[in-house]
């Protein structure tokens, strides 16, 4: 069994252009980020941006404004910007009691990912949007913050540890019924889980700045770690071609030029998490954004190639699980049958691929609610009636083919 | 002396205009430009009589009566749990207010989670931006 292309180590997908316009427009400043500014004004098809370069809008809206820009897509920019601090303020205002209480109960909790970066870097709700709030605390804690978080009204959205354990092994994702999501990590990374891993971020972290309230957060070093990490997980671990999310590289290049980054510690700390691969991997594409962001000499400091150790065993595995084949399987028969096949077997087919992250029995259960709807019926009760009147009707159909079949033969 | 009910409250000036989120009651407001210039004095830690005084010195054609106005919409903004009052005493020294502008206004809009359903990019007032939607 061959590993396609995509899943290849080494393969680096480059940015896409409107993207790397973007980025260098809001990373670069000066003229560089001027010119590609003017790249990106020209070219973009402002209706036509995709998800990623929403993202990156309200930052590129503040370094627009900055850099004096007043042209006419200054307010669509800041559309963007508004409609992020809004959402990104609401996810802040529901997570703010939950860090209070924590702090209260002298639960340790250390802030992760974009909350951690924004409070080192004092950023605004704004200016980097945040679709959850990412917190680690000690494994030995993680049943006691998990009833915190759940008298808060935030629960865990896998039914069994199974379940969390195939999809976050590091943590255990919340969510509050509102939509606002709290990633409760007992592990900073997903490629790293064991105990005693995170001991030396624990010990490194320093005092930052958040909702109004001191909070613990990573040292740069570690920030920039786990931001490369995550930032390229989706092309190194899962079967994606493309980074999932392009805000870690505003945060790496926000953390490189507002601390001095002790390289050496990075590096190091990079080797014992056997991540060294993958951080030399997202340092591709700092660089490509701006060659000045990561020093000489790093790069020569960082693994080439994959140590085929715990990491390969993992992603072969997960990349070649049952679900996935299953997965493969039913896309494939949806795929030849189109849209408009209404036939039991193949509603079923995707009923259980909107949900396979979820036990059979609850697939189960939720069907006839989803077949009611897929068959357009006003009430339950009117299923097995439906049912029977199509199930005849595929007989009789099948009938007057074998007659047909049998005149035809006889003619 | 006042100051914002964080972290209920979060809020930002934008373009000179203040946004102010509140989350648990799930309202938006946008503040014109005089609003955002009280809104920020006071909860800098500015009295009323100081904003007050700091519009009659910055000069400008005004066809309201500050001395009406900065009372009443203080009121709205404790009224509406904005602002509350302060628990430690600080004072803001610089108070630099906008020339002319019309009476501060506090525009509300309500069910946050309806307004966050209107696509900032394809639904919108183009000139206005997000939460104002597009008439046709």
């Amino acid at each position: 069994m061959g590993i396609p292309a995509s899943y290849r180590f080494g393969a680096h997908h480059p940015l896409k252009a409107g993207h790397l316009r973007m980025l260098k427009a809001i990373v670069c400043g000066g003229e560089e980020g001027k010119r590609a500014f003017s790249e990106w004004e020209a070219g973009v098809e402002f209706d036509e941006i995709d998800y990623l370069a929403q993202l990156l809008a309200p930052a590129l809206y503040v370094a627009a404004g900055e850099a004096g820009y007043d042209g006419p897509l200054r307010p669509r920019l800041k559309s963007l910007y508004t409609f992020f601090f809004t959402k990104t303020s609401l996810l802040l205002s529901a997570v703010a009691p939950v860090l209070e209480d924590l702090r209260r109960q002298g639960v340790d909790a250390v802030l992760l990912k974009g909350a951690g970066v924004s409070a080192a870097l004092r950023m605004p709700p704004g200016r980097r949007p945040m679709h959850d709030l990412d917190l680690l605390v000690a494994e030995t804690e993680g049943s006691r913050a998990l009833d915190i978080l759940s008298a808060c009204g935030f629960h865990s959205v896998r039914a069994t540890e199974a379940q969390r354990l195939y999809w976050s092994p590091h943590g255990h994702d919340c969510e509050n019924g509102r939509g606002h999501r709290i990633d409760l990590h007992i592990a900073a990374l997903y490629e790293h889980v064991g105990p005693g891993f995170d001991d030396g971020l624990r010990a490194r972290t320093v005092t930052g700045s958040f909702l109004g309230a001191a909070a613990r957060i990573p040292c740069p070093e570690d920030q920039l770690l786990l931001a490369c990490v995550n930032g390229v997980r989706a092309p190194l671990v899962f079967e994606e071609t493309y980074p999932d999310n392009l805000l870690w590289i505003l945060d790496a290049a926000g953390l490189i030029r507002g601390a001095a980054i002790d390289w050496g510690l990075f590096v190091a700390t990079a080797e014992a998490r056997g991540v060294s691969y993958n951080v030399r991997y997202a340092l591709r594409y700092l660089q490509s954004v701006d060659a000045g962001l990561v020093p000489t000499g790093v790069m020569e400091r960082l693994r080439d190639n994959l140590d085929y150790g715990s990491f390969y065993v993992e992603r072969a595995l997960r990349v070649h699980t049952r679900y996935h084949r299953r997965r493969q399987a039913i896309e494939r028969r949806n795929a030849r049958s189109g849209n408009r096949d209404f036939s039991l077997r193949r509603i079923w087919d995707r009923h259980r691929i909107k949900r396979l992250d979820e036990s059979f029995i609850s697939c189960l259960l939720s069907f006839p609610g989803y077949l009611k709807l897929v068959w357009g019926l006003g009430h339950f009760w009117q299923l097995p009636g439906h049912a029977l009147r199509r199930l005849m009707k595929k007989m009789e159909e099948r009938k007057c083919t074998r007659s047909t079949n049998r005149a035809s033969s006889t003619r | 002396m006042y100051e914002v009910n964080e972290p209920r409250i979060i809020h930002e000036v934008i373009e000179g205009n203040a946004v102010v989120i509140d989350g648990e009651r799930g309202l938006y407001y946008a503040l014109n430009p005089v609003g955002t210039f009280l809104f920020s004095a006071l909860a800098a830690g500015a009295s009323p009589d100081d904003v007050v005084e700091a519009l009659a010195e910055g000069g400008g054609s005004r066809g309201w009566d500050a001395r009406e106005a900065v009372p009443r919409f203080l009121g709205e903004l404790l009224r509406q749990e904005i602002l509350r009052p302060a628990r430690e005493a600080s004072r803001t020294h610089d108070l630099k207010p906008p020339a002319g502008g019309e009476a501060p206004t506090l525009t509300c809009f309500e069910d946050l989670q309806e307004l966050l359903l209107i696509d900032p990019i394809h639904q919108v007032d183009i000139s206005e931006g997000w939460p104002v939607e597009r008439n046709d």
